[in-house]
C-alpha cells in the first residue's frame, strides 16, 4: 500500500439510513483507509469542518441538507478532497448538477458495495494514492 | 285406431309446451344476466302498456260517444215532442170539427138548417180519424170514439134522410126525436171524449217539453263532468309523473343513485322516457367512474416517481446487506449474520409495505360505503404521498380535533380527493415550504371539514372560477390532466358534501372539504341530510 500523505488516507460517509454507513463501513474499512459514517448532515458537516478528508461519500437526497450543499460546502473548505454523490435511480438530472458543481463522481442506488469502493480508488488514483483491497478485517 | 291419434296428438302437444317453456326460461336468463343484480327491483316484464296517446284517444272517444249519445236523446225528445205537437194538432182540429157539427146539429134541431154542414163536418171528422187512425186509437185507447162518429154520421144522415121526406107523419115525428135525443146524447159524449183526448195531448206535450229540458240539463252537466273528469285523470298523469321526474333529476344533478319509480300498473311514454334516462344516467355513472379511475391512475403515475425514489433505499439497503454478507460470510460472526438477515427482512418488509400502499391505492376497487373515521383517511393518504411529499422537501402539519364523529364514505375515493388536493398544494409550495391539513368539526351542523392549506402563491381570479371544470389545469402539459379538481367534486357531492376554496394572492390557498357525519342507523340518517340539504 503505497502512502502518498503523511497520514491515512480518510474517508467520510454520510447518508442517513443508517444501514448503508454500517454496511459499508467494513467494505470501505477492507482498502485499509480510515472511514467515519455519519447519518446527519449537520453532524457530517461539522466534522468536515474540523478535519480535511481525502473522499467524502454523500447521498444527495436527505432531509435537514441535501446533498449537494455538502458538495458546495466541501468543494469550498478543500478542493482536493473528492466527492462521491449517491443518487436515486430517478434523479439524473441531480447527479448531473453535482458533477457541475465539482463532484468527482455519482454512484446511483442500489450498488454493490463493490460499486463504490471501485469509485473511492479511483478517487485515490486521482490523488495520487494507490489503494488496494486487502481480504484481512481491519 | 282413434288411441293412436291421440296419443299422438297429445305427444305432440306436450313436446310444444316444452318448447314454449324452454323460450320463456332462455328469456328470463337473458333479461337477468342483462340486468346487472337490480333484478329484484325490476318489474314482471309483462306489465300493460297504456300510452298517454291511447289515454287521449281513450278520453276523446268516450267523450264523442256521451256527446254523441247525448245528441241522439235530444233528437229523440224532440221528435217525441214534434209527434206531441201534430197529435195536439189533430186533435185540436177533432175538437173543432165536433164542436162545428154539433153547432151545425143545434142549429139544424132550432131552426131545421145547417144540416149538410154538419154532415160535412163529420165527414171531415172522419177523414181526419182514418188518417190519423193509428195516432188517435193510441191515445184513447180504443175503437170507441171511431164508432162514435160513425153511429153518429149516421144519426145525422138519417136525419136528412127523414128531412127529404117532406110527408110528415106522427110516427116519423116521433122517430126523428127520438133520432134528435140520441144526437144530442152522442154528439155531448163525443165532445167530452174529444176534449179528454185534448186534454191528454196537453198534458202529454207538456211532459215531453219538461223531459226535453231536463234532458238538456242533464245532458249538459253529464258532459261537463265527464270532460273535466278525463282531463282531471289525463292532467293527473301526466303531472304527477313530472312531478317524479323532477325529484329523480335533482337527485341525479345532486349525483346521487336512485332508480326512477314509475308506475307499476302500467307502462306509457313515461316509462321510455325513464328507461332512456336510466340508460343515460348509468352511461355517465359508467364514464364518471371511468374519468375517475384514469385520474387515479394519472395520480400514481405522479406518486411512481416518488414511490420509485423511496424504493431505492430499501433495495440498496438490501444489496449492500447481502453483498457484504456473501463477502464476509466467513469472518462473520453468527450474531452478525443474523443481524444483517434481519435487516434484510425489514428491509424487504419496507419495500413491500411502499409497493402496497400504492397498489392499494391504484386498486380498481368498487365503492364501499361504510362508516369511517375521517382521521384515519388523511393519515392514510399521508402514507400514500410519503415519499412524494419528502421528494418535494415539504413539511406537512397534521392536525386532527380528537373525538370527531365518523363519516359515511368510500375510504379508497376520499383517498383519493385528499390526494388530489395534496399534491396540487405540494405542486406550489417551495422547497423547505410547509402545508397545514386540518380536520375539525365544520361550522355547519352535522358535518366535518377537512382544510388543506398551502402558503403558495394563491389562485388568480380569471381562473379561480375554473378550477373545477373538467381539463382545466394550470400545469404543463404532461403534469396534470386537469381533472383532480373535478373528479374530487364529484366524488365529495358523492358522498353528500362539498368542497370550496378560499384563496389570497401571494398568501396562500385554502380548500375545505366538507363532509356528512354519520349517525344510527347510518343509512337513514345520511338520506336523510341529504334530503334536508336539498
Amino acid at each position: 500500500m503505497l502512502m502518498m500523505t503523511s497520514s491515512k488516507f480518510e474517508v467520510l460517509l454520510l447518508d442517513d439510513e443508517p444501514i448503508v454507513g454500517k454496511r459499508l463501513r467494513p467494505a470501505i474499512l477492507k482498502l485499509g483507509c480510515g472511514v467515519e459514517v455519519f447519518e446527519s448532515p449537520a453532524k457530517a458537516i461539522k466534522r468536515i469542518n474540523e478535519k480535511e478528508f481525502d473522499v467524502v461519500v454523500t447521498d444527495i437526497r436527505m432531509d435537514e441538507i441535501d446533498g449537494i450543499e455538502v458538495l458546495e460546502y466541501v468543494t469550498k473548505k478543500s478542493s482536493r478532497t473528492k466527492v462521491i454523490m449517491i443518487t436515486g435511480y430517478a434523479m439524473m438530472e441531480l447527479a448531473r448538477q453535482a458533477m457541475e458543481k465539482g463532484a468527482f463522481d455519482f454512484i446511483a442506488k442500489p450498488f454493490k458495495p463493490e460499486d463504490l469502493r471501485v469509485v473511492i480508488v479511483k478517487a485515490a488514483e486521482a490523488l495520487g494514492v494507490k489503494l488496494t483491497l486487502s481480504h484481512e478485517p481491519q | 285406431m282413434f288411441n293412436n291419434c291421440l296419443d299422438k296428438w297429445y305427444k305432440c302437444a306436450l313436446q310444444r309446451l316444452k318448447r314454449v317453456l324452454d323460450a320463456a326460461v332462455e328469456r328470463q336468463a337473458i333479461r337477468d344476466a342483462s340486468d346487472d343484480g337490480d333484478s329484484s327491483l325490476r318489474k314482471p316484464d309483462r306489465v300493460l302498456r297504456f300510452t298517454i296517446k291511447a289515454h287521449v284517444y281513450i278520453g276523446f272517444v268516450f267523450a264523442f260517444l256521451i256527446a254523441f249519445s247525448i245528441g241522439i236523446a235530444l233528437v229523440i225528445t224532440l221528435l217525441m215532442m214534434d209527434r206531441n205537437l201534430e197529435v195536439v194538432e189533430i186533435s185540436n182540429k177533432y175538437v173543432y170539427h165536433i164542436l162545428e157539427a154539433r153547432s151545425y146539429e143545434k142549429d139544424f134541431l132550432l131552426n131545421g138548417v145547417g144540416l149538410k154542414d154538419a154532415i160535412k163536418n163529420i165527414r171531415a171528422l172522419k177523414d181526419l180519424f182514418l188518417e190519423h187512425y193509428g195516432e188517435i186509437k193510441k191515445i184513447v185507447g180504443s175503437n170507441d170514439l171511431l164508432s162514435k162518429t160513425d153511429k153518429y154520421g149516421k144519426l145525422l144522415e138519417t136525419l136528412e134522410d127523414l128531412q127529404a121526406v117532406t110527408v110528415s107523419s106522427a110516427e116519423l115525428s116521433a122517430r126523428r126525436e127520438k133520432i134528435k135525443d140520441e144526437l144530442q146524447a152522442l154528439g155531448g159524449e163525443m165532445v167530452i171524449v174529444a176534449k179528454e183526448l185534448m186534454r191528454k195531448e196537453r198534458d202529454s206535450l207538456d211532459k215531453s217539453m219538461l223531459l226535453f229540458r231536463v234532458v238538456h240539463i242533464y245532458a249538459a252537466v253529464f258532459l261537463i263532468l265527464f270532460i273535466t273528469f278525463i282531463l282531471h285523470l289525463l292532467g293527473f298523469r301526466v303531472l304527477r309523473t313530472l312531478n317524479r321526474f323532477t325529484v329523480y333529476m335533482s337527485q341525479i344533478s345532486s349525483s346521487r343513485h336512485s332508480k326512477f319509480q314509475s308506475s307499476s300498473f302500467y307502462r306509457d311514454e313515461f316509462s321510455d322516457l325513464s328507461g332512456v334516462l336510466e340508460q343515460l344516467v348509468k352511461e355517465y355513472d359508467r364514464q364518471q367512474t371511468i374519468i375517475s379511475q384514469s385520474h387515479k391512475l394519472r395520480a400514481v403515475g405522479t406518486l411512481t416517481a416518488g414511490v420509485a425514489h423511496e424504493l431505492n433505499n430499501p433495495i440498496n439497503n438490501i444489496t449492500l446487506t447481502a453483498h457484504m454478507l456473501l463477502e464476509d460470510y466467513l469472518e462473520l460472526s453468527d450474531d452478525e449474520r443474523l443481524d444483517m438477515i434481519k435487516d434484510l427482512i425489514d428491509e424487504a418488509g419496507r419495500a413491500r409495505l411502499i409497493v402496497r400502499n400504492l397498489l392499494d391505492f391504484a386498486r380498481e376497487s368498487e365503492s364501499i360505503m361504510e362508516p369511517i373515521g375521517i382521521g384515519d383517511v388523511l393519515e392514510e393518504t399521508l402514507k400514500i404521498s410519503g415519499s412524494q411529499v419528502k421528494l418535494a422537501g415539504v413539511n406537512i402539519e397534521l392536525k386532527i380535533a380528537p373525538n370527531l364523529p365518523r363519516i359515511h364514505g368510500d375510504r379508497h375515493q376520499l383517498q383519493q380527493v385528499f390526494l388530489n388536493l395534496l399534491l396540487n398544494a405540494l405542486d406550489v409550495s417551495t422547497k423547505g415550504g410547509h402545508l397545514k391539513i386540518e380536520v375539525a368539526m365544520a361550522d355547519e351542523d352535522n358535518f366535518v371539514a377537512v382544510k388543506v392549506t398551502d402558503f403558495g402563491q394563491g389562485i388568480p381570479d380569471h381562473i379561480l372560477h375554473h378550477i373545477f371544470d373538467p381539463f382545466f389545469t394550470t400545469k404543463t402539459k404532461g403534469k396534470g390532466t386537469g381533472l383532480g379538481l373535478s373528479v374530487s367534486q364529484g366524488i365529495i357531492a358523492k358522498h353528500g358534501g362539498h368542497i370550496t376554496v378560499s384563496t389570497k394572492q401571494q398568501r396562500g390557498t385554502t380548500f375545505t372539504v366538507k363532509l356528512p357525519i354519520t349517525t344510527i342507523p347510518a343509512d337513514f340518517s345520511h338520506s336523510q341530510v341529504l334530503l334536508n340539504n336539498q
